[in-house]
């Protein structure tokens, strides 16, 4: 399916994804140049959703490999089913019919594969979308190994020889750049770097995640949340998915304001640990939102009589 | 046809050259990531502003910081013909300004001399170079007339037959320190390598002078740091040791990795198989986390790095297994103790500071290392890094410096954060003392504090 750059943009629209142009225009451009894109940013900001969108868009599998500290080939390519393996050696071994060569062939054909995300996604049949998700957290080795499979699409399997893939996969690798990335991996990939929205931007991811929101307490969440990032010094700055959690409380309590009691009741939806806690009831507190609130508030009608 | 080959010309060429001048800002850029910016361009509007930014940031930019300054770039290189020559009609003007300041220079520094041969006096010049001269229009007039006063008696305190070389060698150390201070003042990062052609040199000092506005406190001399920077300053520094906190605490999970088999627990685990070995077990790797000894120098003018070494290094105790902390004058006080993550740590440095001997005294570098290893020696081990604030000005500084080669065979590394500015590092014999047994960093920014503790803690 070949999108413009205005279809590709509605077409997240209608996934639910709320995204500025810089970022249509880059992900556009990994599809156009057949790249994988790397999107780096804060926790929480919607890296990962670009590939479920993705996935939803182009009615493709998102097949996902989750990297963590220690990931090897054997958990992220194949591994043989070493334990079905056994078995059927033992089993050959009471039978005592099988003829040597035979058991040896079977035991390395695709009943004994254990087919893990990278292979599975070049012996797709139709084109997935493949999301790499916190790339900064595996080892060097195994980015190098990474890179390897990024360029050309194809590993070898030493029983079965090397496998090109069906079709070339859309990569989606995301990173919280924890750590760098090596500039071989980079150079491969089309670069996009996601910070916190704007409180515009997070007013229509509101609007367009949480149906039945007023417009007005739409507006004083996004105002919160974007004060609360810039003004607290955080452990965790509250991310986008907090911000939709916070605003569907509120709407569950009832609230048509965020009140200092309403904040006071939801204030654990946004902040995930004591500390931080603690520096909001410290630092700005439950009246002193609102005030903010409040205070720009009166400034706006004011404006606008 | 015709019509369209200059078009594709100025295209490329402005493509090449603005390639060019991301490298020189030091982006590091291959010929294969130029050619996917190109194919880039194929595929965007090439008239839409956005677009075409966009298309740069996605294919040349890989890094938040790439991402500044490509932008910065982006915005000088790209603009209008008028912007472009109105910026050259500034820089015109800032260069004959230059001509005419060097040239003034030149006649401030002309002095009459007495022929020792009893002929007329005659006229001289100093023999400086233009930078140099252009070093002396930059200085305050105040120090300024000092020079001219001095160079006025050396003058006539030395009728032999040509004193201008003599006293342009000692002017020229005078200059030295001037240019020092300048340097610190003036040119900030992104250091910036400049080509020499007029049009690129243009782009590459806007952009320099745009981000060092910017952002301006990473950049600064913490010692220039003024009162009202200070709460931004602050903040700054938490956010950099809370990020860096965060990527040691992750860099330093226990790890899984698979390396060696275990055969013991291997052999233990599948007894219930009848000795099949269905369920391999293999030995984890531990990583520890490392442990800190701070040693700060807070005699006089050190005392204001020291604050804010410790300031970072408290961002990092969420992450470190323990941080044991020092300052040192005349004396050394352990103050480890005192961090308490219930108060704030400006509350905390105050009191330090108000308890503290040492603050503000001078400095016994040699001393406090040998109170550090007779006290509190269990702190010294292979899983210690022991980082050193100072500017290397300690009394007896050989001494020291053995006392510091002894100290590196007892922990894993010594890093020294010296706060001199690495261009003064030759004429100053302590850092040639110390750097023998340490890892040396300049360390006077909240730039260079930031990178350094990233790329050693986390090797």
């Amino acid at each position: 399916m070949d999108l413009s750059i205005e279809q590709l943009r509605q077409s997240f629209e209608q996934q639910g994804y709320i995204a500025d142009q810089e970022t249509i225009v880059t992900v556009y451009l990994a599809l156009k140049l057949k790249k994988p894109l790397l999107v780096e940013g804060p926790p929480g900001v919607g890296k990962t959703e670009i590939a479920k969108a993705l996935a939803a868009i182009f009615d493709a599998e998102l097949i996902r490999l989750q990297c963590y500290e220690g990931l090897d080939e054997n958990k992220a390519l194949y591994e043989w089913n070493y334990q079905k393996q056994l078995i059927r050696i033992q089993l050959s071994q009471a039978n005592g019919g099988d003829r040597c060569t035979d058991v040896e062939d079977s035991l390395f054909s695709e009943d004994y594969l254990l087919e893990r995300p990278l292979l599975k996604a070049i012996r797709a049949e139709t084109k997935p979308v493949l999301l790499i998700d916190e790339v900064d957290k595996v080892d060097q080795e195994f980015e190098a190994f990474l890179f390897e499979v990024l360029s050309d699409f194809q590993v070898s399997i030493p029983e079965w020889g090397t496998l090109k893939a069906r079709q070339i996969p859309i990569v989606v690798l995301t990173s919280n750049a924890e750590r760098e990335i090596s500039d071989g991996l980079k150079r491969r990939c089309v670069y996009l770097y996601l910070d916190f929205p704007t409180p515009e931007k997070e007013l229509r991811i509101i609007n367009a995640r949480v149906p039945g929101i007023e417009e007005r307490l739409a507006m004083e969440v996004a105002r919160a949340v974007n004060y609360i990032r810039e003004q607290l010094l955080l452990r965790k700055k509250p991310s986008i998915a907090e911000t939709l959690d916070w605003a569907r409380a509120v709407v569950a309590l009832g609230a048509d304001r965020l009140t200092p009691d309403v904040v006071n009741f939801s204030l654990n939806l946004i902040f995930k640990n004591k500390d931080d806690i603690d520096t909001f009831r410290q630092e700005l507190g439950t009246q002193g939102l609102a005030g903010f609130l409040n205070g720009n508030g009166k400034n706006g009608h004011g404006g606008r009589g | 046809m015709d019509s369209i080959s200059p078009l594709q010309d100025t295209f490329e060429n402005n493509f090449t050259r603005f390639i060019h001048i991301l490298r020189h800002l030091g982006l590091r850029i291959s010929s294969a990531e130029a050619v996917d910016a190109i194919n880039a361009l194929t595929e965007v509007d090439i008239l839409d502003r956005g677009q075409v930014r966009t298309a740069f940031l996605a294919t040349l930019a890989k890094s938040s910081d790439d991402r500044v300054i490509l932008d910065q770039a982006f915005r000088s290189f790209f603009v209008t013909p008028e912007e472009k020559s109105d910026r050259t009609a500034r820089n015109q003007e800032l260069r004959e300004r230059e001509a005419q300041e060097i040239m003034a220079a030149e006649d401030e520094l002309k002095y009459e001399v007495e022929d020792p041969g009893g002929n007329d006096n005659r006229e001289v010049s100093i023999p400086l170079t233009d930078e140099e001269k252009s070093i002396y229009a930059k200085m305050p007039e105040e120090n300024r007339k000092k020079l001219r006063d001095y160079l006025q008696k050396q003058f006539q305190s030395n009728p032999v037959n040509n004193p201008e070389q003599l006293i342009a060698n000692m002017v020229r150390s005078s200059l030295n320190y001037w240019r020092h201070y300048l340097k610190q003042h003036g040119d900030g990062p992104p250091d910036v390598e400049y080509t020499g052609d007029e049009e690129i040199d243009e782009v590459l000092r806007e952009v320099v002078e745009n981000i060092r506005d910017e952002e301006h406190l990473m950049y600064q001399d913490i010692q220039n740091l003024t009162e009202t920077d200070m709460p931004a300053a602050l903040a700054l520094i938490n956010r950099l040791s809370r990020r860096l906190a965060i990527r040691i605490a992750r860099r330093y999970h226990r790890s899984n990795k698979r390396q060696r088999l275990d055969l013991r627990r291997t052999i233990r685990h599948n007894i219930r198989y009848g000795g099949a070995m269905f369920r391999l077990k293999y030995r984890t790797k531990k990583v520890q986390k490392p442990k800190i000894l701070l040693i700060c120098d807070v005699s006089g003018s050190m005392a204001k790095y020291a604050g804010f070494v410790l300031q970072f290094m408290y961002g990092l105790s969420t992450a470190v297994e323990e941080i044991d902390s020092f300052v040192f004058s005349e004396d050394v006080e352990n103050i480890s103790g005192r961090f308490d993550k219930k108060r704030p740590f400006a509350e905390i440095m105050t009191e330090i500071i108000n308890r503290s001997e040492s603050w503000g005294k001078g400095t016994d570098f040699g001393k406090a290392l040998a109170v550090i290893e007779e006290k509190h020696g269990d702190l010294l081990n292979k899983q210690t890094f022991v980082i050193v604030v100072s500017d290397t000005k300690t009394l007896h500084a050989e001494r020291a410096a053995y006392r510091v080669g002894l100290l590196k065979k007892r922990v894993k590394d010594i890093i020294w954060l010296n706060t001199l500015p690495r261009r003064m590092w030759p004429d100053t014999p302590s850092v040639a003392f110390f750097g023998r047994y340490c890892r040396m960093f300049e360390c006077n920014t909240l730039a260079h504090l930031d990178k350094i503790m990233r790329t050693q803690m986390l090797k």
